[in-house]
């Protein structure tokens, strides 16, 4: 494996774990970490209900 | 220090716009009831100490639906600092039924007289004096949709907070006198200015408050005497008595404020209304506006810019401003024409072994074809031609104008400049690239969707088109109230599962939610318009014969259902207002299709860009000759496990593993199915190209007949994982969700079953046997749906499934 192979790799899995990170903290912090689109939806807190609510 | 205001009012009374406007949020407004099912929170856009609670429609404090709980128990319990009454100035008299309620809380009450412009319209006069004088409250007249009045009623509001409350409105002193004394029976416990609330909801028998308030045996049956001597007095029940008293007082106060133009005709909207919602129009102008923002979305507006997004920025590239971009095609048809001439030529001189001789007296024949696959003519090529065609330079287009790459040829380009690996450029080029494009590639067709549907939620058809649903429906024991989340449901199934809230009966409720998935979300449209693109050369009735069959299935699952024991029942009335029509403000347009449409663009950034990552990694990767590596496709891992399962699929007409590991990956999100193809079939930009050689790479896999079962398949089976959670959520029972996602992928076997089998005649490989198992399926759907409903029984403990 090249140098040039080797560091856009790591970028790649830099990317990759931001975005499995930023997906968990979303969820976390009861935003939309389902990927469903629904960020602007009225019921939104219902799915995604705040860490430790009921 | 903070400030607590609740907006309060009316469904559809202008409250979320409003919530809207004053914080600066963008949450959905929607022109039916039922948007706001729970209470939402935000700050004043310019006074961030200043919370602000949008509390759910309602047009009662007393506790028959979920949002009047949710609202009641705010209100009582949370205390805020004071009330926005939200007041549809269009309609007073029920509008002020709440407001005798809401002022009974002990509560700042400020009134914000909604759509003012509107009552100036219809030279209707409101005195806000004298109606701020007789309710004892501020009142600010304002119109939330054109951001009149809005400062006038912040200001209000927080200056109106924490203030002692207005006087209650007043009932006939006979039953002044029974409230006064049922608040001197309450207990110490209730606070001073809570007693008049609770006297009157104890006078009314309201149960959730009897449960709360824990009276004494004794105090329970000295309040008891009170009220049945009162309506022995009267000779009716007291609930009715209070409805009575509010409905006196709001009269006598409606006939001092309220002038009423009386020259009035019909308005514009009634005119409208004569048509839209007649009893034989009604239905067919639906389906004409369904198919035109559909055929608009998938088939003219929406495919030229799906055709720049997939050629131009996930393709080779395109000209700036188009300038150029004629003369560089002119240039290519003719290289292209000159390339084919060559090989035409060379391909006979080789079939044939001719000498350099014999070559300048022959002529190959050169086959050319339409976009469609369809020969269109035969050139001759002859020894000249052949010699000329060599002269024809391959066009460069930055010769023509200023040429844009795309971003593939950029990437692709310094990949290759910096030496990166094989492996890895695929990975980057095919699986990223190729996945993500393909899913963004569609995303303009989505945002014009959404544009117009917003247009028609927002100047009041969709409401009118509920009302005529309701109609429909009720013939097949279906309510109106069904139609709601189906509609919501067009943008995202989540939402539109939660808003079958709003059905009180459980039943109806159950069904609700496992039939709303089936109209396409806009997470499906990529699929659509993937198949009516690739397979059926981009078809204006495609796209819209989607959503007619989505609408089609619930028709069908509902009447098939309602016959069950566990569906059986009376539909629930169904009562909404229908809103005058009005050209909704641009800003809410673009907002709508904004926060719909960026939703998609996120998840391609993330969900969709991680799902055609391993797509492409099981495609790619796999173990040949016991070793572990980069294998052909077909050996792949994902070639292994589609293969294991695509069986099941083989009657539908596309049992190759590719169609079921497409599936698959749309559980994750359904654009997923597109970023699989997109990997699958190398490059979605030249998929989504209109050429009849690139679509041969999936015309390889799938026949128009199977092409069609198969996006039916994935349009009605089971949703994605984030709708099945929201099932989960609204059924509150596991046996349910799995029965829900059992009906859904059943349903959607069969009626893929049916299209392919039939489907597959008109394209000539239609089998016999499956055509004789498509009319079983089809006489078993018409017993279920023709035979008598059962019994209507209600439920008992044990009967239900959970």
């Amino acid at each position: 494996m090249n140098l040039s192979t080797f560091l856009i790799l790591l970028v790649l899995v830099a990317l990759f774990s931001f975005i499995i990170y930023n997906e968990y903290k979303k969820r976390k912090q009861s935003k939309t970490g389902c990927g469903c689109g629904c960020e602007s939806c009225a019921l939104k807190n219902d799915c995604h209900k705040k860490a430790g609510s009921k | 220090m903070e400030i607590k205001i609740a907006l309060a009012g009316n469904p559809n009374c202008g409250k979320t716009t409003l919530f809207n406007n004053l914080t600066g949020s963008n949450q959905f407004v929607g022109n039916w009831p039922g948007v706001t099912v729970e209470k939402k929170e935000g700050r004043l856009k310019h006074n961030k100490d200043v919370k602000i609670i949008d509390l759910p429609g309602i047009y009662s404090l007393s506790p028959y639906t979920l949002e009047e709980v949710i609202a009641r128990d705010f209100l009582i319990e949370e205390k805020p600092d004071v009330i926005i009454n939200i007041i549809d100035g269009t309609n007073l008299e029920r509008n002020l039924y709440l407001t005798t309620q809401l002022k009974e809380l002990g509560i700042p009450i400020v009134a914000a007289l909604n759509m003012s412009d509107i009552l100036q319209k219809q030279n209707d006069v409101i005195n806000i004096d004298e109606l701020s004088r007789l309710y004892d409250m501020p009142v600010v007249e304002i119109s939330a949709l054109k951001n009149i009045g809005l400062d006038e009623l912040q200001k209000t509001a927080t200056a109106y907070a924490g203030k002692k409350a207005g006087k209650p409105v007043s009932f006939s002193p006979e039953l002044e006198e029974t409230l006064s004394k049922i608040e001197a029976l309450l207990p110490a416990t209730v606070p001073a200015d809570k007693k008049r609330w609770y006297a009157i909801k104890l006078f009314e028998r309201d149960e959730k408050v009897l449960e709360k308030i824990k009276l004494t045996p004794e105090t329970s049956s000295k309040i008891d005497e009170l009220i049945e001597a009162y309506e022995d007095r009267v000779d009716d029940d007291s609930e009715s008595i209070v409805t009575d008293e509010r409905y006196n007082a709001i009269t006598s106060s409606i006939n001092k404020v309220h002038k009423k133009d009386k020259t009035k005709k019909l308005s514009l909207s009634d005119k409208i209304d004569r048509v839209v919602t007649n009893r034989y129009l009604a239905l067919p102008i639906f389906a004409l506006v369904m198919f035109v923002v559909y055929f608009i979305s998938v088939t003219t507006v929406g495919t030229w810019t799906t055709d720049f997004v997939n050629d131009g920025v996930f393709g080779d590239g395109f000209f700036l401003f188009g300038a150029g971009r004629e003369h560089y095609e002119e240039a290519l048809g003719e290289y292209d024409l000159a390339s084919q001439e060559i090989e035409a030529f060379e391909e006979m001189q080789a079939s044939e072994n001719l000498t350099p001789d014999q070559l300048k007296s022959a002529t190959a024949q050169l086959d050319v074809y339409s976009d469609e696959g369809e020969l269109e003519e035969v050139i001759p090529v002859d020894y000249a031609t052949y010699l000329q065609a060599q002269d024809v330079p391959e066009p460069e287009p930055s010769q023509f104008g200023t040429f844009v790459p795309g971003i593939p040829v950029i990437v692709q380009n310094f990949l290759e400049s910096v030496d990166c690996a094989e492996w890895l450029q695929g990975l980057i080029l095919d699986g990223i690239i190729g996945g993500v494009g393909a899913v963004l590639g569609f995303v303009p067709q989505m945002f014009v969707l959404f544009f117009l549907l917003a247009f028609l939620e927002g100047c009041g058809y969709m409401a009118r088109v509920a009302f005529v649903m309701d109609r429909i429906f009720r013939k097949f024991g279906l309510s109106g109230k069904s139609f709601i989340p189906m509609l919501i449901g067009t943008g995202c199934g989540v939402p539109g599962i939660m808003a079958s809230r709003t059905i009180e009966n459980e039943r109806d409720r159950r069904m609700t939610i496992i039939t709303t998935t089936f109209i396409p979300c806009g997470a499906k449209l990529p699929i659509i318009a993937l198949i009516a693109g690739a397979l059926f050369g981009g078809a204006w009735w495609v796209a819209p014969s989607a959503y007619l069959i989505g609408a089609f299935s619930i028709v069908l699952s509902g009447i098939i259902l309602k016959k069950t024991s566990m569906f059986s029942g009376e539909p629930a009335p169904f009562v909404m207002e229908l809103p005058p029509y009005h050209l909704p403000p641009l800003k809410n347009l673009l907002s709508s299709m904004w926060e719909r449409g960026y939703s998609f663009i996120k998840k391609a950034g993330t969900i969709i860009l991680l799902a055609t990552t391993l797509v492409w990694f099981l495609s790619n990767f796999g173990f040949e000759d016991g070793r572990f590596g980069m294998v052909d496709m077909q050996q792949s891992m994902l070639a292994v496990l589609g293969s294991a399962i695509s069986f099941i699929f083989i009657p539908l007409g596309w049992g190759t593993w590719q169609g079921a590991v497409a599936t698959l990956t749309g559980l994750i999100a359904k654009e997923n199915v597109v970023g699989t193809f997109g990997v699958l079939f190398g490059g979605m930009s030249d998929v989504a190209e209109n050429g009849w050689q690139v679509w041969q790479n999936m015309q390889a896999v799938f026949t128009p007949a199977a092409a069609f079962s198969f996006l039916t398949f994935n349009l009605l089976c089971a949703p994605c994982f984030a709708a099945i959670g929201a099932i989960k959520r609204e059924m509150n029972s596991t046996k349910w969700t799995l029965f829900a996602v059992a009906y859904q992928c059943v349903f959607a076997y069969c009626v893929s079953l049916v299209i392919y089998q039939f489907g597959a005649w008109i394209y000539g490989d239609g089998s016999i046997l499956g055509t004789v198992i498509a009319v079983a399926v089809l006489a078993i759907a018409a017993y279920l749906a023709f035979r008598p409903a059962k019994q209507y029984k209600p439920m008992k403990a044990g009967a239900e499934l959970q």
